[in-house]
């Protein structure tokens, strides 16, 4: 059991290494433009949020504020929709004996941990600074719930990975979804900028408790009214376990 | 050491087009042993030596393995053209759990590739693809070596030398050639069995083995398609060639 699973940590290993060596490698600086391309969509958001006129309380830094919202939503966006693309594009991968299609997903997600993380991590330090965010109000807080919307991430894509195999046009159709999961995960706003009637009709979003979390944790002046942890978790361990399930059952049943 | 199959069943297509390949089949690799598997076009070689590495999965049996087996040689799909020769071999050996620079290095002398280590895979001439795959394969220490179609899938100024390279292979090796091209069997292997009908029969000639084969083929003495066999499947022109019959 142990040796089994240390072999499949380093498969997973040397397949994010691979990914990073190969993403954008027909460029000269290879993977440095998977960092600037986060970095640029990031810019691209703050922008647009200038355009529409901050929703954020007074009290946040602009920067740090639209960082705690974006970056989990785009972990868990970006490691969902990773997973859902990867296996088709890799399938040659799975000639190689140790290697299953649940390594090549592994590795894209944590190449998106590895590449979202560390702008978090940079991008949160800078802003910090130069807009004198102060101190967090609780970094284990703040780590724990960006994982979880990482994992949470993990855990939608293999829920979603049969419906994309047995009909691919699917992916067009979560596009909008997308959008729509943009906008209703407050990654723009605070719950607390929206009339309590509507509340109900979007606390139901674990995405949406996140950004919460994750404003709460880093600002004194904000306590979220709705976000609640034990939800994010439950709908992490949920979603990660029945994705886990439903990949089994379909990877036996309709094989690559 | 060794690759057991234990009534191993596998059944390919889906739907109305599934059909069962193998049916309690039987097999054993062990390690120092060099086998041949000789069959028709689609007859399942291929999807034998899936099984035996461990990319493909019995629908029903078991398989055993205590060896570490290489994916069917000269495989090289998963090579990335933007990546150098020395990623592409770091990558595999990191895969296995290998990592150093002088393996690196070794892997590439084996096959004469040592000027291509810092260049770009799809930069190279070909035959550096072709040789790269078949050292990964060959020149990793696997206790077996799976070979699909040929021991010398290489360019032609190679090909002695990648033969040459699998016989000097370490006698408690083992080597499974599945193949249509028994002339390079004769070279390597000591056991040879046909795959007929999801069967494997032993053989203990290669002679017998290759006279079976033409019958299945449905050819005569005179290498002539069989007058009585005409409901027999059309065989592909340059299987016929391939195994000089």
């Amino acid at each position: 059991m142990i040796e089994s699973l240390s072999s499949h940590l380093r498969v997973v290993k040397a397949l994010t290494v691979r990914e990073m060596e190969s993403s954008n490698s027909s460029y000269v600086y290879g993977y440095a433009w998977a960092l600037v391309e986060v970095c640029i969509s990031m810019a691209a958001l703050l922008v647009l949020k200038i355009l529409i006129h901050a929703l954020s309380p007074p009290a946040m830094p602009p920067v740090l504020f639209l960082l705690l919202g974006a970056v989990p939503w785009f972990t868990f966006h970006n490691t969902a929709l990773g997973m859902l693309q990867i296996l088709p594009q890799r399938r040659k991968l799975l000639q190689l004996p140790h290697v299953t299609p649940l390594d090549i997903l592994f590795s894209k997600a944590t190449l998106v941990l590895c590449t979202y993380g560390s702008i978090f991590f940079v991008g949160l330090l800078a802003a910090d600074y130069f807009e004198i965010g102060g101190v967090p109000r609780s970094t284990a807080g703040l780590v724990l719930i960006y994982l979880l919307s990482w994992i949470m991430g993990i855990g939608f894509g293999l829920s979603l990975l049969p419906l994309v195999r047995i009909y691919p046009p699917a992916l067009k159709l979560l596009a909008v979804i997308w959008r729509f999961g943009l906008i209703l995960s407050g990654v723009y706003f605070t719950i607390s900028k929206i009339p309590p009637l509507y509340w109900g009709y979007l606390t139901w979003n674990p995405m949406l408790h996140v950004s919460e979390l994750m404003r709460t944790y880093w600002f004194y002046s904000y306590q979220t009214p709705i976000g609640n942890p034990y939800y994010v978790a439950s709908c992490t361990i949920g979603l990660f376990v029945f994705g886990l399930l439903l990949e089994r059952y379909i990877r036996l049943r309709f094989p690559l | 050491m060794s690759v057991e199959f234990v009534n191993v069943g596998k059944i390919v297509g889906r739907g109305k087009y599934a059909h069962t390949l193998f049916d309690d089949l039987n097999f054993r690799v062990e390690n120092g042993t060099r086998i041949a598997i000789l069959g028709l076009p689609k007859s399942g070689k291929s999807t034998l030596l899936r099984l035996i590495c461990g990319t493909d999965h019995a629908d029903s049996g078991s398989i055993q393995r205590s060896s570490s087996v290489s994916w069917p040689i000269p495989l090289g799909d998963f090579l990335v053209s933007f990546s150098t020769v020395a990623a592409n071999i770091k990558f595999i050996m990191r895969l296995y759990g290998l990592d150093s620079d002088q393996t690196v290095r070794a892997i590439a002398e084996l096959v004469e590739i040592s000027e291509f280590l810092n260049t770009r895979l799809g930069d190279c001439p070909r035959h550096v693809k072709q040789r790269l795959a078949f050292a990964l394969g060959v020149g990793l220490g696997f206790d077996i070596c799976l070979f699909d179609q040929r021991v010398s899938a290489v360019d032609k100024e190679f090909k002695e030398k990648s033969i040459n390279i699998v016989k000097s292979l370490s006698p408690d090796k083992a080597i499974v050639v599945a193949t249509s091209n028994p002339k390079e069997v004769a070279e390597v292997c000591d056991t040879v069995f046909v795959l007929e009908s999801g069967k494997l029969t032993p053989f203990s000639d290669i002679k017998d083995a290759i006279e079976h084969l033409k019958a299945l083929m449905g050819m005569n003495e005179d290498n002539e398609p069989d007058a009585t066999d005409a409901g027999a499947e059309p065989v592909d022109e340059e299987f016929v060639l391939e195994i000089g019959i």
